[in-house]
């Protein structure tokens, strides 16, 4: 009905959306999971309330990645959710879990330890699924015609197991990088030491995922080695080692803020190198992001909605996080 | 409430243009006719295309449902019996939702009355009316949205696509039962620890005052986590 093509306006929101999800959630599972690590009431109080302010709001991408693919995308919604039924149903419950933790914890005293362990769990599984459904996405899925014709449990292989575990490390890393950042003295010793625990496991994801990947399909592979891709590609990978290293130069040293801002940045190369490896497919082997695409007018109507909510979520968003600056104490709590 | 009850039936004039199965259901209207009653209550008889045990008020279906006396009502036969909602459960749902809404009706109105008298906070009548009027709340959204799912059936988009073609094909009902039951599993937990929780913090009645303001520290409240900050918290 009109010439304007909004398929790269809604590609950028849906591609910033997710990672913005990506990095804020991501901080705070990798908090929650750290969680688990510490080592009394009082530690684990500061590191709770290190995120308090904050988690909530950071869920807020996931649903705007979620309703943006189902309108924006509704082909590769229609695939790609009923391929990946498990992994979000479990991801969704482990959330719930997580999320109540934060009031039960502290309205519930005499079952702490319970909702300490929902917490961390919560976030180990929830993490864990996510890290899952991307491996399975990367892979492809069984598709005839516009359906998935798959089973419940084609997402479970040997490639998305190992990026369930690599996001672990990769939250880990976040969140180690935001305590770095919000708390003092032994908690962030233990922060430094975790976070370069998970760089080390981060690395060597990498490695094997960059490895695998293209051995994975000829696609890929050709994409990132062929000439002159292997050229101008190669500020890629050669980034990426830079930014390991400042990263764990970051965690060693005095910084306080140089962590999370590397762990930002390996993040931000390595989503980079997802996007190089799959576009412009958005059902990876089948469906470009042009032919999953709702109609022109469909994708025009939403984004005037979206267009007026987006600027209203970055205010409160950073106004909250301007509200919570600074470093937090285990007797202070928004609670 | 009176916001809440005119809004339900501009609600209902639309749902009458919209989905005129879904009012029939509502209503229990078999046939198609003008000056139609209310019906009260009775045990819809699908069977026979009838109600059974029926109590109605005549002229005053029409009059609700289109604003005149002589407004015509589409009945449940206008419509293939595949393409006919259940009738008992959005029939009697309904009924759950505007029963309720006329009991809190009356206790407004009950509350008028009381303030009039001078009475309102003294009346342990009332006062304990109140209180169990709250969940009821949560019972006459839950028997709304009942109402309503279950009378657009069965389409999930009314009169284009049926529920049973948009299900995922790939979705299996054991997939679907295991992901039901992991959710039930997990609510079993929350909900009961929830409610437990907020039946303590109202037992335990309003916090006590503190007697200052918690001091502020980089926009946080430096004061220690507890029950009683929580709602001073929030105006700081």
């Amino acid at each position: 009905m009109n010439a304007l093509d909004f398929v790269p306006v809604w590609t950028l929101i849906l591609g910033a959306g997710i990672f913005f999800y990506v990095l804020l959630d991501g901080f705070d599972l990798g908090v929650g999971m750290l969680y688990g690590f510490m080592p009394d009431t009082r530690s684990r109080n500061t590191v709770m309330s290190a995120i308090a302010p904050v988690w909530d709001g950071n869920e807020t991408w996931l649903v705007l990645g979620g309703v943006g693919l189902l309108a924006a995308f509704p082909l590769a919604f229609a695939i790609i959710v009923p391929a990946l039924y498990f992994p979000i149903a479990v991801m969704l419950l482990a959330m719930v879990f997580r999320g109540v933790a934060f009031e039960f914890r502290f309205r519930d005293a005499e079952h702490r330890t319970f909702w300490d362990h929902g917490f961390f769990y919560g976030s180990v599984v929830a993490t864990v699924a996510q890290g899952v459904m991307l491996g399975a996405f990367i892979q492809g899925f069984r598709v005839e015609g516009r359906v998935f014709v798959g089973t419940a449990f084609d997402f479970l292989t040997p490639f998305a197991i190992l990026t369930g575990i690599a996001l672990v490390f990769g939250y880990g890393l976040l969140g180690a990088g935001w305590l770095v950042l919000k708390t003092e003295g032994e908690i962030q010793e233990r922060a430094r030491r975790y976070g370069r625990l998970s760089l080390a496991g981060v690395l060597v994801a990498l490695v094997l995922v960059s490895v695998w990947t293209p051995l994975m399909s000829e696609q890929i592979s050709r994409r990132w080695f062929s000439w002159p891709n292997i050229l101008l590609l190669s500020p890629v990978p050669i980034a990426t080692a830079l930014v390991a290293f400042g990263t764990w130069r970051a965690l060693s040293g005095p910084s306080q803020s140089g962590a999370f801002i590397g762990a930002i940045g390996l993040f931000a190369l390595s989503y980079a190198g997802i996007a190089i490896s799959l576009w412009p497919m958005i059902v990876p082997h089948h469906y470009t992001l042009w032919q999953a695409a709702s109609s022109p007018s469909t994708q025009a109507f939403l984004m005037v909605g979206t267009l007026f909510l987006l600027p209203i979520i970055f205010v409160y968003t950073g106004w909250s996080y301007w509200v919570f600056r600074g470093k937090v104490r285990a007797d202070v709590g928004y609670h | 409430m009176p916001l809440q009850i005119f809004l339900g039936d501009q609600h209902g004039l639309n749902t009458l243009e919209h989905q005129p199965a879904k009012l029939a259901a509502i209503e229990a209207r078999w046939d198609t006719e003008r000056r139609v009653p209310l019906t009260l209550l009775a045990i819809p008889d699908p069977a026979n295309e009838t109600n059974r045990f029926a109590i109605d008020v005549p002229l005053l279906g029409s009059l609700i449902l289109t604003h005149s006396l002589d407004g015509e009502v589409k009945g449940l036969k206008d419509f293939k019996p595949e393409d006919r909602p259940p009738v008992a459960i959005p029939f009697f749902a309904f009924r759950i939702m505007v029963g309720i809404g006329l009991l809190m009706l009356a206790l407004v109105a009950a509350s008028w009355w009381l303030r009039y008298r001078g009475r309102l906070f003294d009346s342990p009548l009332f006062l304990r009316a109140c209180v169990l009027m709250g969940p009821l709340g949560f019972v006459a959204v839950l028997a709304g949205w009942t109402t309503t799912e279950v009378g657009r059936q069965p389409w999930t988009v009314y009169g284009l696509m049926r529920t049973a073609d948009s299900v995922s094909p790939s979705l299996t009902g054991a997939a679907a039962l295991a992901s039901l039951l992991a959710y039930m599993a997990v609510y079993l937990v929350i909900f009961p620890t929830g409610f437990y929780l907020m039946a303590r913090l109202i037992r335990k009645g309003p916090a006590e005052a503190t007697d200052a303001v918690a001091p502020i520290e980089s926009g946080r409240s430096s004061a220690p986590v507890q029950v009683e900050l929580h709602t001073e918290g929030k105006s700081l």
